[in-house]
């Protein structure tokens, strides 16, 4: 009906078209009475509206790229946390009859186990020069890099949303202040900061576990090594300014809007609003900011191991890994390769998820 | 008014055009089968509220249209050729040399990092020989016909030196400076101040007067068009819904949205201290626009031909017509009183 | 625009004083002092040397001391790798050859990195850009350490040995080749992204159109119009850089064994030669601050828009 009401309309244009379609009783008196107003309001489909969770993750999903990157990080955080349950060797378990076995390869302790019909754990990955397996190596070097990133980011997200929505929040001489602050710290030259920290923490650290063995505080520092202490500090110190520039800038947009006006005049407390409205309102970006600092934490750490003040034998990470290869890089380049693509696809996983949960999450960013 | 400067056809023909956006959520029809005819001299109105499409279908008669904006159906015809069909280089040619533009916003239309002198001279150069010195001469004629004084210090200065509304000048002086054939306006007083705006629509009309060119000044601005428009073209969703000579889209509109339009605007001499009345509803959704007029849901005439097809064009005296299923009802009313008294 | 550069002199001030002070409290921190060598001190010993540099004093006048000792250039002496030599005249020697490095690759990081993002924001949205980008995101999350040592395996060492191995004080200039390269590997795929994004943020203002209008060619909008307004923010970028090539070339330099300031000062951390480790961090990082100092006045100066910013 309707085609062919347009056809006749194109070709018969004027009165002539009215009267023809007349005739063909297309038009009838039915066509020219009132529309009800149902059929007026039906008439523009409505558009449903989505939530603002909904529509990030619908944005999220439509980003195929940080959809894969998803889904490697979530192939990686198994293959961190189940794989070294999953494989029968420790990461430090030297043996002492399969010492720099290529990948896939039998040392013949086990060539002999398996001709006498035992079945044998491959080394995927080949074993060291101590008879490890790099395979569990790597595995649970994963898991201290990507603890390492989560711990850092959460730091982060802690400090930073806290002072930036303090800064943001009080606003005037505080804010002032706060946030020359906040210029000063992110015009430091921050590799340089957390290595001197590496460094100098080191023997300190050395000298207190040495006199406090039995201390409580020293068996976490024994474990993680002045390196991973040192990061945690830098971020500490350092790395939260990003987070609580964003924090602020939020704070200070909403602060500017009616509900929190109203809040105000209804008499909420100044904790009740930061806690009830305003934080939830910056949520989208702090979530957004944390993901992208655990990869920033994960290539520090990486870049500290390389130097020699990485993570303490015998526990490894994927940038000590790395470092440990240069040995015998023209003989044994897969021990780099190895522990290399790990942390390059652990990196490039999480920044381009980052990427997108940006994006998804805080519309205002993307163009 | 000097309207018919003797020359056989119009300067400006457009038919049946149509413009489409192509986003990821789906064709978006901003432009539906619009036509109409500029001769030179003639200053046209379009007016419409935003995203009606009125600007959409001024670039791409420029062939300003970015992607992804592409025309899908009409022609446009400048001086009996058909600028869809020109190849780059042709493009090139016309833009700024036979048909001009100035835009909206003029603190950010012009380049911050080179000045004045620099950008007026590059439209020069862009279509002609000039050597340096004589380009800088016709430059600063240029700038002292816009009226801006000083014209030699204006000419080494940055944009962000200038008032706005001293750089919408500069605007007008860059588009005319190749002394096109037409000259398309897009909202060029909308974001200036309102005793700035009489100063350039004064300009314009002089300019026009001088150099008999055509001006297709778009707005969403009634009140500007009454003072410097020959002829109007109402536009709603993509479609012209009327056109016509300027007192008659004033004095007598004719479709329910001009209406809703002109009574929406206050009026400094109105004795009869009426109220505003404004359009109620909100503009149709482009993404999926319905099978009908897409004005319907606001209209107080709606009626069940106008949720179902589009009306056609009804025309009225002196080239005024308008697309509504109203006019059509009467001729409907009188076919049907002719079958019912075939005898009389 | 005064107002700006004082106020960002004292920021930078303040980093200083910051850096210094950090400095200074950590290597306090380090147990028995500045002098830590193999062979510990006796009491009677140490008391003498610590009346005598007067380690007695409060700290804050410890700190005054040590500060103005480095104002005039004398950041103690190296107790282990090169024993009693001053650390400042160590620096002096090394120094040049990381800036000798860092200069080139900064030079073909900002060259190429620009080119691409250019090239990228042109194909916007084709499958060139998208390469493009899988690239650039590849580089710039890729480890400096993982890039020097694979290409030194493939290039100088393993497979093809076109390059040499070992690039020391007597190297001829293709041996630059591969550190140059690598050093600025990252940098450039950081640029080609900044360039990629303000590029595009370019060729969507107005004034693009006005171009277009004008009846200007594609090159003359893209490299006259857009490229000027879109190399300005890009610009920003080379303060963080500087950082990145520096604390880069500590990679660079060890994996390449280059005779500059990096690889001694990793050698240093190694080795626990404190004096060194302080010394040369506070010059690297007062050597950044300044930098990036100048790059920030740098670029309010040149950038014409900051004006148009105030009045709107």
């Amino acid at each position: 009906m309707q085609d062919k009401l347009k056809n006749l309309l194109s070709l018969h244009p004027g009165d002539e078209a009215i009267r023809q379609l007349a005739e063909l009783g297309a038009l009838t008196a039915d066509s020219f009475a009132p529309a009800p107003i149902e059929d007026r309001q039906s008439y523009m489909p409505r558009q449903k509206s989505i939530g603002y969770w909904g529509d990030a993750w619908r944005r999220l999903r439509k980003n195929t790229v940080s959809m894969v990157a998803l889904l490697v990080i979530g192939l990686l955080l198994c293959f961190a946390f189940i794989g070294p349950e999953a494989i029968p060797y420790k990461y430090d378990q030297q043996i002492r009859t399969s010492l720099n076995l290529a990948p896939m390869q039998h040392s013949e302790a086990e060539l002999a186990a398996i001709a006498s019909g035992e079945r044998v754990f491959p080394h995927v990955f080949g074993t060291d020069t101590h008879g490890r397996d790099t395979m569990a190596r790597v595995m649970v070097g994963a898991r201290v890099s990507m603890t390492i990133g989560i711990i850092a980011a959460l730091l982060v997200l802690l400090i930073g949303s806290l002072y930036g929505a303090i800064a943001g929040f009080f606003g005037g001489l505080a804010d002032n202040i706060m946030m020359r602050v906040v210029e000063v710290i992110s015009s430091l030259p921050d590799v340089l900061v957390v290595l001197l920290i590496a460094v100098s923490l080191k023997p300190a650290l050395d000298s207190f576990v040495n006199a406090n063995r039995q201390n409580a505080l020293a068996r976490p520092l024994i474990v993680l090594g002045p390196s991973i202490v040192a990061i945690f500090i830098a971020f500490a110190m350092l790395y939260w300014v990003t987070m609580a520039r964003i924090i602020r800038g939020n704070v200070l947009q909403l602060k500017e809007q009616e509900f929190v006006l109203a809040a105000r005049a209804l008499g909420a407390s100044n904790a009740r609003l930061i806690r009830k409205h305003l934080l939830p309102n910056c949520i989208g970006s702090m979530i957004a900011a944390t993901c992208l600092e655990i990869p920033a934490a994960i290539f520090l750490e990486s870049f500290l191991s390389f130097l020699g003040v990485g993570v303490q034998a015998p526990l490894t990470s994927l940038g000590s890994m790395c470092s440990d290869a240069l040995g015998g890089i023209y003989t044994y380049t897969y021990r780099l390769i190895i522990p290399a693509l790990v942390l390059l696809t652990l990196l490039l996983s999480f920044n381009l998820f980052g990427d997108g949960l940006r994006d998804a999450l805080d519309p205002r960013l993307k163009k | 008014m000097n309207v018919d400067s003797g020359e056989a056809g119009p300067l400006l023909s457009v038919t049946d055009l149509k413009v489409s956006f192509f986003t990821p959520a789906g064709e978006v029809k901003a432009v539906n089968g619009i036509s109409y005819d500029l001769r030179r001299g003639e200053v046209l109105g379009i007016v419409g509220e935003s995203g009606s499409g009125k600007s959409v279908e001024a670039y791409s008669i420029m062939g300003l249209l970015q992607s992804p904006g592409r025309v899908i159906g009409g022609s446009i015809s400048l001086g009996g050729e058909n600028v869809l069909e020109y190849g780059r280089r042709q493009i090139r040619n016309m833009r700024g040399n036979r048909v001009s533009m100035i835009f909206q916003n003029p603190m950010t239309s012009l380049n911050p990092v080179y000045t004045i002198g620099d950008q007026i001279r590059e439209a020069l150069t862009a279509h002609s020989r000039v050597s340096r010195g004589d380009a800088d001469r016709r430059a600063m004629d240029m700038l002292d016909l816009v009226g801006i004084n000083n014209p030699e210090k204006r000419l080494r200065q940055y944009p962000h030196e200038l008032s706005g509304g001293m750089r919408q000048r500069v605007m007008i002086a860059l588009a005319l400076i190749c002394e096109p054939d037409l000259l398309i306006a897009d909202e060029p007083t909308t974001a200036l101040d309102v005793t700035i705006q009489a100063q350039i629509l004064a300009l314009m009309e002089s300019i026009r007067k001088e150099r008999d060119m055509a001006i297709i000044f778009i707005t969403h601005n009634l009140g500007v068009v009454a003072d410097i428009c020959t002829r109007v073209a109402v536009m709603y969703a993509g479609h012209i819904v009327e056109s016509g000579p300027v007192n008659d889209i004033f004095y007598a509109p004719r479709h329910p949205y001009t209406l809703g339009l002109l009574r929406s605007i206050p009026r400094v001499d109105d004795e009869s201290r009426e109220r505003l009345i404004p359009i109620d509803g909100t503009p149709v959704d482009m993404l999926n626009p319905p099978p009908g007029c897409p004005f319907a849901p606001r209209c107080h005439e709606c009626m069940n031909i106008c949720l179902r097809a589009y009306p056609p064009a009804t025309a009225f005296a002196d080239g005024h017509a308008a697309n509504c299923w109203m006019f059509d009802r009467d001729v409907f009313d009188r076919e049907m009183a002719e079958r019912e008294m075939p005898d009389l | 625009m005064v107002e700006y550069i004082i106020k960002r002199v004292l920021l930078g001030l303040a980093a200083l004083i910051v850096v210094s002070a950090l400095t200074f409290l950590l290597m306090n921190l380090i147990p028995g002092g500045p002098f830590l060598s193999e062979k510990a001190p006796t009491a009677e010993v140490l008391a003498a040397l610590e009346a005598k540099y007067g380690l007695n004093r409060p700290l804050h006048q410890q700190y005054f001391t040590w500060l103005s000792d480095i104002l005039r250039g004398d950041f103690g002496v190296s107790f282990k790798m090169q024993k009693n030599r001053p650390v400042i005249v160590i620096i002096g020697e090394m120094f040049p050859t990381s800036v000798k490095v860092g200069v080139f690759a900064m030079l073909w990081a900002i060259v190429a990195g620009v080119s691409l993002g250019c090239f990228a924001a042109y194909k916007r949205g084709r499958l060139t850009d998208s390469v493009l980008r899988v690239v650039t995101t590849t580089g710039v999350v890729l480890p400096t350490f993982v890039t020097a040592t694979i290409l030194l395996v493939v290039f100088a060492g393993g497979i093809f040995k076109i390059l040499p191995v070992i690039v020391d004080k007597n190297a001829e200039w293709y041996a630059y080749i591969l550190p140059c390269f690598t050093l600025g590997l990252n940098p450039m795929c950081n640029i080609a992204r900044y360039t990629r994004s303000s590029m595009l943020d370019a060729l969507s203002q107005e004034y693009i159109r006005t171009a277009y209008a004008k009846g200007l060619n594609t090159a003359a909008i893209i490299f006259k119009h857009a490229l000027r307004n879109a190399l300005i923010p890009v610009i920003s970028y080379i303060g963080p850089m500087i950082a990145y090539i520096l604390t880069g070339g500590f990679v660079i330099e060890t994996v390449f064994s280059i005779p500059g300031l990096g690889r001694y000062f990793v050698q240093s951390i190694q080795n626990r030669d404190y004096p060194i480790i302080m010394g040369t961090t506070i010059f690297l990082a007062s050597f950044v601050i300044i930098m990036t100092l100048a790059v920030d006045i740098l670029y309010r100066w040149i950038d014409p828009r900051i004006d148009l910013a105030k009045e709107a």
